[in-house]
């Protein structure tokens, strides 16, 4: 991925519970490379953002993402459904991590056979989520 | 006959969809307790009184204790539902791939790791590692009150059967309690005095039984305990050994 040094990549973050968008927003703000630039609460409004489809037409409100934190468990469509939708898409820069609850080593398996760059679990204290960033950010160096 | 396996079908995918329903939903309204009451805390240290903020640090420590007891119930279940994928590996190497785990764990600690012979066996890695984990982690933490702690892992044959044991002398448990151990939720000690929820070695039974093997517990009080187990070989085992290192 190439990326001005010192620039900020920007985040979609796509998980049906407002408190995990919080807590996430929280973390990230504290972080100066990383920004917020869209919330979405199900696979469907994801895919819709990502189309530039309906209200996300206007790319100067909604623009297009580097890095997209997926939760797995959502209601329409899934974290599995998305990374599906993903493989048919042709978006070659864009980083997809998946951030769920569960460490079932099924879904590590299958979001990893679904092209996710990365799984992360869900923790709860600010030192957890400050262990997240930095996961993140050693992602974002591999790919 | 057909009913039955059909009861028993329906009862496997329920347990399924509950595991399914743990992990992805039951965890998620603890951790946000806890995140709650931490964010609380930072954040409005200084206008809430002292009181307040204790109960509060108290509403996010047993958010935390039901994440790891969900956590740690998850875990079992897993257990009980994988299959086994047995290849051949060398215990030891094993152990002390856990053992280096322990390490930031332990810094400031006196502890003496005796790592004797240990055989190669056809077994699932990730369980028998798990078994090492778990019995190793709880050997660490009842040899916490211990200036010097002593923990062995190392074989023995026993009536010509092949024996694992892990070994510690840290503060042991009366033997009167020792069919509670593999028990869920069984606990020996206060947990004021060591963490826990009593799930560790009854994860440790499972993965010896679905192995075709057995595990036996000897103790006694401020003396140590000591964790003997079999793993059935599978048909490649070598039964040769390792050599010891000691650490």
């Amino acid at each position: 991925m190439t990326q001005m040094p010192g620039s900020k990549r920007t985040v979609l973050l796509i998980d049906d519970s407002e408190d995990d968008r919080l807590f996430m927003r929280r973390a990230l703000h504290q972080h100066h490379r990383l920004a917020v630039v869209g919330e979405v609460c199900d696979g469907e409004e994801a895919v819709a953002y990502l189309s530039g489809e309906g209200v996300f037409a206007n790319r100067a409100d909604y623009p297009f993402p580097d890095i997209l934190l997926l939760d797995l468990k959502m209601p329409r469509k899934t974290g599995f459904e998305v990374l599906q939708w993903l493989q048919t898409q042709a978006f070659q820069d864009l980083v997809v991590i998946v951030v769920s609850g569960s460490s079932l080593r099924e879904d590590v398996t299958k979001s990893t056979a679904l092209g996710a760059d990365a799984y992360l679990k869900k923790g709860a204290l600010k030192e957890e989520y400050a262990a997240m960033v930095r996961e993140i950010e050693a992602s974002l160096d591999q790919c | 006959m057909l009913e039955r396996t059909a009861e028993l079908a329906t009862a496997n995918q329920e347990l399924e969809a509950f595991s399914y329903s743990v992990a992805h939903d039951l965890q998620a309204p603890l951790r946000h307790i806890e995140s709650y009451a931490q964010m609380l805390i930072t954040t409005f240290a200084a206008q809430i009184p002292s009181e307040a903020l204790d109960y509060l640090q108290r509403i996010g420590m047993r958010g935390q204790y039901m994440r790891q007891l969900v956590s740690d119930l998850l875990n079992l279940s897993c257990v009980v539902k994988q299959e086994l994928v047995r290849q051949q590996i060398e215990i030891r190497l094993l152990v002390e791939e856990v053992i280096a785990g322990f390490q930031s764990e332990i810094q400031g600690r006196q502890i003496e790791w005796r790592v004797g012979d240990l055989p190669c066996l056809a077994c699932d890695p990730a369980l028998v590692k798990q078994v090492f984990a778990n019995l190793i982690s709880n050997a660490v933490k009842y040899t916490q009150p211990r200036e010097r702690a002593l923990i062995e892992v190392g074989q023995m044959k026993v009536n010509g059967e092949l024996l694992i044991f892990v070994r510690d002398d840290g503060v042991g448990f009366d033997m009167k309690h020792a069919n509670k151990l593999f028990g869920v939720f069984q606990r020996l000690h206060a947990s004021k005095d060591f963490d826990g929820t009593g799930v560790g070695l009854a994860i440790v039974a499972r993965i010896v039984r679905k192995h075709g093997g057995q595990i036996w517990a000897e103790g006694e009080v401020n003396k140590g305990a000591t964790f003997r187990f079999t793993l059935e070989q599978g048909p490649n085992s070598t039964g040769e050994t390792s050599p010891a290192t000691g650490s």
